[in-house]
Formats: structure tokens, sequence, C-alpha cells
């Protein structure tokens, strides 16, 4: 008959552990300091920018209008010539950006442009008046992108910083009947001013400018190759 | 029962338009019931025959093998549907109308001495559908199938005369000078519908430009053509009113490629379809490159105004009309 006592013996135990283990918290919260230290300020990651600028002009190309001369090579015959461009234009930017670490922010940039687009049609066959013929196109361009910033110390006002990155760029046209999609890519680099307080080594807003040199393939640039672009734009950030 | 009226309304012309009406965008047209239906065959493949005729020069079976090399110029455009079929040599004469066969071959026409070819149609009165068509080359002229120097190369020709055998008018998509004895010298052209030839020995017309390619598409459409191309329009305007019969000329600034049309009406207004989609300059000009009877039998025609470019880029979209604009013009 020695089962019953096995269990009354098992009981006991179990009763035991579960004692310690209610006691044990009590103990270690008696170790504690009365009150709890401040947690450090957290990093602010998230950026959102707003700014306007000035985009450069795009050399679309020449070309003539030609018709085939009456001989056996059919050679070229000009009726008019034509030299195609956008025309420079301002431009509003909205910009998202998330800080990696101190120096690197991932970020979105969209911008959005009316610039003219122009053909000067000239040196008519039969003396046509040399016109600009033009149209007004909607740009927008969608990129993402990185800054790297060249200097991490606070005491310094002015932060420099490079950039890169690629996206679409969409040209809707006058009349919203065509629209055409290139792809656009830039390099270049700013100086970041901080304004107002910080947390954790971090400016809650600030000023930006921005210079980049932008590469659109397609679009309206379409047939022209790599077609390059400056863009500069100045803008204001706040971070959370 | 079916109704037919027989016309030669088309020729190319050797130093001169002599041509009898046509109507205007490559398109020729007839009035059925009091509305204006285009001329077009309505069945695929429109079979052909060739005469047995020869020319100096050129035999029957040489002219076969020209002709159906210009027939397929126009087959393979691969943006329109029509097709056509050989039926075989013939002993009838192009010029036997409505006997129902289409017969193309050597004709002797002394006194159309500006006249290299010409096509006849007979058509269904009720609905413009082509029943026959024939063409006939002019014996009175020197023909080559080889490109010779002192001929006109048939094959060009042939291209050009098989446009109107398909329902397609003249392009005025060319530049002309007159010449000291009469009639008028082609510059330049850059459309084998343009109504008068290029010189002898040219063989630049076998091959299609942009402007035919974009009247026979428009004319006979293969699936998406219209869904993917789209359309200038506007109004040729001249001290405030409308200018009928100016010419209008679309350029694509990426492709270089030129398409032809007319104002229409009394208020000048043009239409200009089967565009590729994107950017296009447009350019105005007096019909007074070649007779105005070769493009419209309208005695109104108004060619007392300066050339003039557009100062409107014009945005082509895909499948459908780029906005309506007006090209104001100044009198000579």
């Amino acid at each position: 008959m020695t089962r019953p006592r096995d269990i009354r013996s098992a009981w006991l135990a179990a009763v035991a552990v579960c004692a310690l283990a209610i006691a044990m918290p009590a103990a270690a919260q008696a170790r504690r300091p009365p009150a709890r230290s401040p947690r450090p300020p957290r990093t602010p990651r998230v950026e959102l920018g707003f700014g306007a600028g000035v985009a450069g002009g795009l050399t679309l190309g020449q070309g003539d209008a030609t018709l085939l001369s009456n001989n056996a090579t059919g050679s070229p015959f000009r009726l008019f010539s034509t030299d195609t461009r956008v025309a420079p234009a301002a431009l509003i930017e909205g910009r998202v950006g998330y800080r990696v670490t101190s120096r690197l922010t991932v970020e979105g940039l969209l911008t959005v442009g009316r610039p003219d687009l122009i053909s000067s049609l000239s040196a008519d066959a039969e003396n046509a008046t040399a016109v600009e013929a033009t149209s007004r196109l909607t740009e927008y361009v969608i990129t993402g992108g990185a800054i790297w910033r060249l200097t991490t110390n606070p005491r310094r006002r002015w932060t420099p910083f490079v950039s890169g990155g690629a996206g679409v760029a969409r040209h809707v046209h006058e009349g919203q009947t065509l629209i055409e999609s290139g792809v656009d890519g830039y390099a270049g680099g700013g100086l970041i001013y901080p304004v107002g307080s910080q947390r954790a080594g971090v400016s809650r807003a600030g000023l930006r400018v921005d210079a980049r040199l932008h590469m659109l393939n397609g679009g309206v640039a379409e047939g022209a190759g790599a077609s390059p672009r400056g863009v500069v734009t100045g803008s204001v950030f706040v971070t959370f | 029962m079916r109704r037919t009226c027989v016309a030669w309304v088309l020729a190319v012309c050797a130093v001169g338009a002599a041509a009898t009406p046509a109507s205007a965008y490559l398109h020729l047209s007839s009035t059925v019931r009091g509305q204006t239906a285009p001329i077009k065959w309505r069945q695929s493949p429109v079979r052909w025959f060739s005469s047995t005729a020869d020319a100096p020069g050129v035999t029957a079976a040489q002219f076969q093998t020209a002709v159906n090399a210009a027939f397929g110029t126009w087959e393979a455009v691969p943006t329109a549907t029509i097709a056509f079929q050989y039926g075989g040599f013939t002993g009838a004469r192009p010029s036997d109308d409505d006997d129902g066969l289409s017969v193309l071959g050597f004709e002797s026409h002394g006194d159309l001495d500006r006249t290299l070819a010409a096509t006849g149609f007979t058509i269904d009165i009720i609905t413009g559908a082509i029943v026959e068509s024939d063409v006939f080359f002019n014996t009175a002229f020197e023909w080559s199938t080889s490109g010779a120097a002192n001929a006109f190369d048939l094959q060009s020709v042939a291209t050009h005369e098989i446009g109107h055998f398909l329902g397609l008018g003249h392009s005025a998509l060319g530049e002309t000078e007159m010449q000291a004895g009469g009639g008028r010298r082609v510059v330049a052209a850059s459309s084998v519908m343009f109504p008068i030839a290029f010189g002898r020995g040219i063989t630049t017309d076998r091959a299609l430009q942009p402007d035919d390619v974009a009247g026979v598409s428009n004319t006979y459409p293969e699936g998406d053509f219209a869904q993917d191309t789209g359309s200038v329009q506007g109004r040729v305007r001249l001290g405030g009113r409308g200018v009928f019969a100016a010419h209008v000329v679309a350029f694509n600034l990426r492709t270089g490629d030129l398409v032809g049309g007319f104002s229409l009406n009394a208020e000048g207004e043009f239409a200009i379809a089967g565009l590729p989609p994107g950017l296009y300059a447009v350019r105005v000009e007096p019909l007074d490159d070649a007779a105005t009877d070769s493009f419209f039998d309208d005695p109104g025609i108004d060619t007392n105004f300066k050339v003039a470019l557009s100062d409107h880029l014009v945005a082509v979209p895909k499948g459908g009309a780029a906005a309506s604009f007006d090209v104001t013009v100044q009198t000579k």
C-alpha cells in the first residue's frame, strides 16, 4: 500500500514548486529600484518634404519633313525643318523619406511640372513664315532613391549630401488624350539646413536644397535616346 | 436588282494632270441615296486578270509579273486587309466595261498624250461597292519593267493605278514646277498616289509611302487599326471664313512620316485619320501643284492663299482624335 503515499508526495512537490514560482517574482520586485529610469528619446525616422523648383529644358532633336526627289535615288527634298524641345519650367515636388541610419535616408519623390513643348518650324520649301509650334505638357515623375549625408557632425549647420534614384516619368499631352511613359534616373546632391529643436540629434524640421541631373529615356523623349536635364529645387521638411 | 454605273475617273499623267474628278483624303466616294459613301471592294480577295496585249519592250508575261508585284505591294501592308487573286490571262480589254472581269493591260490611247494610265470602275450605286475595275496602260508611252532610263517604270505606275483600283483618290503630297513646254514636272513627292508620275527610269513609286499606307489602311482596316491610330482635325480659315480644298499635311516629329489630307467643306474642316499616336506639326498649302480637277470636281477651290505652318503642335492619341484647332492662312 505504498501508492497513496507516493501520490501525496507528488502533490507536496507540486505545491512547493508553485509557491516558489509565486514567491520569486515578489523577491525580484523587491530588488528593483523604486522608480523607472527615463527611456532614451526615439530617433525621428520619417521625413516629409514639400518644395518647388525649376527643371531645365530638354532637347528632343532636329528633323526635316522630306519628300522624295524626282531622281533615280529618290534623295530627300526638304519640305520644312523642325527643331523640337521641352522648355524649362517650374515644378513642385513632394517627398517622403525614411532615415535608415544617421547618414542614409531612402525616399520617394514626386515632381509635377507643366512645361511647353516647342517645335521651331522653318526653312519651308515654299517660304512659309517660320513659326514656333507649341503645346502644353504635364509631366509627372515618380522616383525612388536615397541620399547619403557626407557628415553627421551636429555642430555643422549645413549638411551636404549626395543623392541618386530612378523611377518613371508620365507625360500627359494637351487635351489629355495622349499619354507617354518613360524611365527617369537621376544623380545629384544638395544641402540640408536644420531648423527648430532637435530630438536624438535629429532636427524636427529643416530646409533642403537639391540639384539633380536627370536622364530621361522614353516618354516625350522617345527616340531621342537618354536625354539629360538639370533640376534645382528648394524644399522644407519635417521629421517625426 | 443591282444597278451599276461605269466611270473612268483617274489617271496618272506624264507631264500634266488631265484626269476627271476624284475625291479627297485618298478616298473615292459616290453619292448613294443622298449620302456620300466610299467606293471600295466589299469582298476579298479581289480577282484580277492580265491582258494578253504586249507593248513595245514589254511582253504580256513581263506585264503580268510587274503588275502582280504591284498588287503584292498593297497586299503586304500589315494594317490593311485587302487581298488579291490572279485569275489568269484574258483576251478581254480593259476598256470592255461591265464584262464582269477586272482587267489590267496595255491599250493604245494616242489621243491621251499626257495620260500614262487610267483606272475605271463599275460600281453598285446602291452600296458604293466596286463591282469591276479595269486599268489601261497607254502604249503611246515607252514602258519598262527593268527601270530603263528611257521608259516609264511599269511597276511604279501600276502601284499607283492599283491604289485607284482599291478606291483611293489622289494625294497632293508633292511639289511640282511648270515646264516650258506646258504641263508640270514633279520636283519631289512622298506618295505613290500623287497624280503626276516621276520621270522615266525612276522606280521610286514601287514602294508605298506612309501617306499611301494610311489611306489603304483607313479604307480596309486590319483588326485594331482604328483603335491603334488616331486623327488630326481642325479648320483652315482665311479672313474669318473657311477654305475649301486646302491641302493639309501632318508631319510626325518622331518618325518623320508625312500624311496628307484636305479641307472638305465650306467651313474649311479637315480630318486626317490613320495616324500613329504622337506629336505632329501641321502645314497647309493651296492645291496648286497639279490641276485641281485631279482632286475635286468642285469649281470652288480656293488656291489664293500662302503656305502656312501651324503654330499648334498636335498630340494624336491612340484610338481617338486630337482636339480640333484652326490654321489661319493669309491671301497671297
